[in-house]
């Protein structure tokens, strides 16, 4: 298990937002959470990536507990994240947005780097390039990240993630405003960044297709609480996700 | 013990101009999370103008007060107008702050232009013989100060919790976007704060310009020491500004007093610090309300 | 650091050394002088504003921190003048961290009220406990270094801009490494930042610091030039003209800096004739820029060039 969650619960001002959350992600899976909306799925991928803190509860990351540790600690211990609502930076270039993520395990330190003459080393470019081809944006490599629409931006913060070299990405609901064929393309992506790169991925998604097509497992939550998990074929079949979907209607 | 008294009334009359900028940093800040450092400018330009029609135009007394607040209204419409309806939108927070720094400069530099480098003061609103408390004396313009400054707040106080204008404002404070929804304007509510704050700002300056002088470059300290208040009480809670102002108002004094006349700026300074960096919410505040607003 | 800003410093090296041969005039030497030294503050709030997304009201007082120490201490306790500038900017620098760590875990505005306060609180020490009060000291010891004092205005000129071209080439390398990518990042997104790794805090402190070694280097450099000292120059008002500098040569842009204290510090001398007006002046510029000109000069102009290459 890369990931445990053990008792997490969260309030917000009296409303439960998370009510004694347990699940556990396998290594090398892709593991859908679902859930309608409010169910507190963003707020446990932020909690897991340490943007915001849990009331009580623990979290092991590789065996160890990261409560308490601040999120560009996690980073480095190999979480990473991509966002629903779109954290790119803009103002800088698309492979500059990729050197962003590299800085984790390549930066030199604040005084050697203005002793530096010659700049960001020719490999990390190299590197930048070579993850853009991987998400498909290499074409598109010297563009400001701003003008790109949202579905090559979303592919963007996905290549940034990939660049920080982690472990275990979170991914919030990545094909949010994407049309059906960039939807496809992203399922492939995301199953290929498991088979080839071995990186486990925790999935907050809203389409199903999607979730069921790729998902190795999934935990269904409703209202702050664990309703069910199971592979997607068990869970297409559970009655309590189906009266939780159809009652969302 | 007399002395203590005087000092500490001394402190009350500054306390209360402190007090009204802070309520006026408040006001604007609920509104939309500006730290208006152009606050202290109005009431710089309270007592100058006031100045102005009395003595320049030999205007009586009414006319020249409703003439100077008009006077603070139009700028404080024209401030958030010009500078800062344009840029809100960019929700650039930097930017918001050198704006306002920029129009505290222009405020400066008018001033300067009209009346110089000299200070100026008018007759107290009335004339009569100063009290004596317990030896202490109180000249009636403290008391005119003290008590202006108890009716603002009071009348702010109806405002925000009586009328509909003020409430959809206190319903902006708390939320803007359910505000808006709720089909509150915002762009109106924001216009009101800046208006009201500098109002608030000029009546401070119109009342103490005769107990203690008023020249162009004051507004700086004015905007520091009222912001000081504002985050003692912390930030955005106005009854927290008045307890504020009226502390550091009577630190101050105690510490011109007792200690060194020179360290009088000093103290609000400091203190300012010490709750920036131990308590930033301020004192009477409770630090997880500070929590939610970072993210 | 990149091919442009590489020409860009070898000219600069080049101009500051031949500048002197060809204008002997003291009295622009002297400006030129106090361009470099407005610049040399100016950098570190660029960097700071720009990169860290940060605003500072105090630099004057970083910038009086570094006058008054060095000269105290090479006058009073007869100190080597490097080794007062030394000292002065490790004085600095500490405040500085001490200044940070907590104003710079809160967001947004905390540090430009710490900072002003700061500033300010520097001002009335001055005041109070400098020497001479607020008339002032003189007498401090020009600068010297291995038994050789320098005196002429030429010499100020090169030893100021030998240091503006060092904290340039500095600067441009950190904003080209990965560092400075990063420190954009924060200004984009620091939510994304520090999913990153980034730790966002620890990289604001340290442009902190550096915008307040810069300050202090050239309040030292100044102190040394002048030879004499009064609080009025170490006011807020500087720390504002500190910031039109920064925003009327562009933030985004180190080149800004020196634009900027080109533009700032000659216009004084320019409306030397219109003293009770320059306040108002300064006002509608620093409004104007940031109404209609917020890039600033700098990118202003590279944008233009770019579009023309395009065309």
């Amino acid at each position: 298990m890369i990931l445990e969650i053990n008792n997490v619960s969260k309030s917000f001002g009296g409303i439960k937002a998370l009510k004694n959350i347990n699940f556990s992600v396998k290594e090398g899976e892709i593991h859908a959470l679902i859930g309608p909306n409010g169910a507190g799925k963003t707020t446990l991928l932020n909690i897991i990536s340490g943007i915001e803190k849990m009331d009580s509860g623990d979290i092991r990351f590789k065996n160890i507990s990261i409560k308490g540790i601040p999120p560009h600690k996690r980073a480095a211990l190999g979480i990473a994240r991509t966002f629903q609502n779109l954290e790119i930076f803009g103002n800088l270039k698309v492979f500059e947005n990729i050197l962003t993520g590299l800085y984790l395990k390549n930066q030199k330190g604040f005084l050697k780097s203005g002793i530096t003459l010659k700049g960001i080393d020719k490999d990390l470019i190299i590197q930048s390039f070579s993850i853009l081809e991987y998400v498909n944006l290499l074409n598109k490599k010297d563009e400001l990240a701003k003008n790109l629409p949202v579905g090559e931006q979303r592919l963007l913060e996905l290549g940034r993630a990939l660049a920080t070299d982690p472990h275990l990405i979170l991914l919030d609901e990545p094909a949010a405003g994407l049309n059906m064929r960039e939807t496809k393309n992203l399922s492939q992506l995301i199953q290929k960044i498991r088979d080839e790169k071995a990186i486990t991925i925790l999935l907050v998604e809203h389409d199903m297709e999607l979730v069921m097509g790729i998902s190795d497992m999934i935990t269904v939550l409703n209202f702050g609480e664990v309703i069910a998990e199971g592979e997607p074929l068990m869970i297409q079949k559970n009655p309590s996700v189906i009266s939780a979907y159809l009652g969302e209607d | 013990m007399t002395l203590f008294l005087q000092f500490l009334f001394a402190g009350l009359t500054t306390g209360s101009v402190y007090a009204l900028v802070g309520i006026g940093f408040n006001i604007i800040y609920n509104s939309t999370s500006i730290i208006n450092l152009a606050q202290g400018e109005f009431v710089v330009l309270g007592g100058l103008m006031m100045w102005f029609f009395l003595h320049s135009l030999q205007l009586p007394f009414s006319v020249s007060l409703c003439l100077t607040l008009l006077t603070a209204a139009i700028i404080g419409l024209i401030q958030e107008r010009l500078t800062i309806k344009p840029l809100l939108k960019k929700g650039d927070l930097l930017l918001m702050i050198m704006v306002t720094i920029a129009f505290s400069i222009l405020i400066r530099g008018i001033l300067m232009f009209k009346f110089g480098k000299d200070p100026y003061t008018y007759a107290p609103f009335t004339e009569g013989e100063p009290i004596e408390i317990f030896g202490a004396i109180i000249t009636q313009q403290t008391l005119w100060v003290i008590g202006i400054t108890a009716l603002c707040i009071v009348l702010l106080y109806l405002f925000f919790n009586k009328t509909m204008t003020g409430r959809a404002m206190k319903a902006c404070s708390l939320d803007m976007k359910a505000a808006r929804l709720m089909g509150i304007n915002v762009s109106k509510v924001v216009m009101l704060s800046f208006l009201i704050s500098a109002v608030i700002g000029a009546i401070g300056g119109i009342a103490i310009t005769p107990i203690s002088l008023m020249e162009y470059d004051k507004g700086a300290m004015l905007s520091v020491k009222g912001f000081c208040a504002a985050i003692m009480g912390g930030l955005g809670k106005s009854r927290g500004a008045v307890v504020g102002g009226f502390t550091l108002g009577m630190l101050e004094s105690l510490t011109a007093g007792y200690i060194h006349s020179g360290l009088k700026d000093a103290i609000a300074l400091l203190i300012m610090l010490f709750i920036l960096f131990v308590k930033p919410a301020g004192i009477f505040g409770k630090t997880e309300i500070l929590r939610l607003r970072k993210f | 650091m990149s091919k442009g800003n590489a020409i860009g410093l070898f000219f600069l090296g080049i101009f500051v050394i031949f500048f002197p041969q060809i204008v002997t005039d003291n009295y622009i030497l002297t400006v030129g002088i106090f361009i470099g030294i407005n610049a040399l503050v100016a950098m570190g709030l660029s960097i700071l504003m720009g990169y860290a997304g940060q605003i500072s009201l105090g630099q004057a007082g970083f910038y009086g921190l570094g006058a008054y120490v060095s000269a105290i201490l090479s006058l009073k306790f007869g100190l080597p003048v490097p080794i007062s500038v030394f000292i002065s900017i490790l004085t600095a620098s500490l405040i500085a961290v001490i200044l940070a760590i907590p104003s710079l875990r809160l967001k947004g505005h905390y540090l430009a009220v710490a900072t002003l306060g700061f500033g300010e609180i520097i001002h009335i020490i001055l005041n109070e406990w400098g020497p001479g009060g607020p008339s002032g000291f003189g007498d401090i010891p020009p600068f010297s270094i291995f038994g050789y004092t320098l005196r002429s205005t030429v010499e100020y000129f090169y030893l100021i801009w030998m240091f503006i071209i060092l904290a340039m080439t500095f600067s441009l390398n950190l904003i080209h490494s990965l560092t400075g990518k990063a420190l954009r990042a924060i200004h984009d997104s620091e939510l994304a930042s520090v999913t990153l790794g980034i730790n966002i805090t620890k990289l604001k402190i340290k442009v902190f610091v550096l915008s307040s070694i810069y300050a202090s280097l050239a309040g030292a450099l100044y102190a040394h030039y002048v030879t004499f000292l009064s609080p009025s120059g170490f006011s807020l008002f500087y720390s504002i003209l500190i910031l039109m500098v920064v925003v009327i040569g562009g933030m985004t842009n180190i080149w800004g800096a020196i634009a900027g204290a080109i533009i700032i510090t000659i216009l004084p001398e320019i409306l030397r004739g219109f003293k009770e007006i320059d306040i108002l002046i300064y006002g509608l510029i620093l409004t104007f820029c940031l109404l209609f000109m917020r890039k600033g000069i700098v990118p202003l102009f590279i944008e233009i060039w770019e579009k023309r290459i395009k065309k």
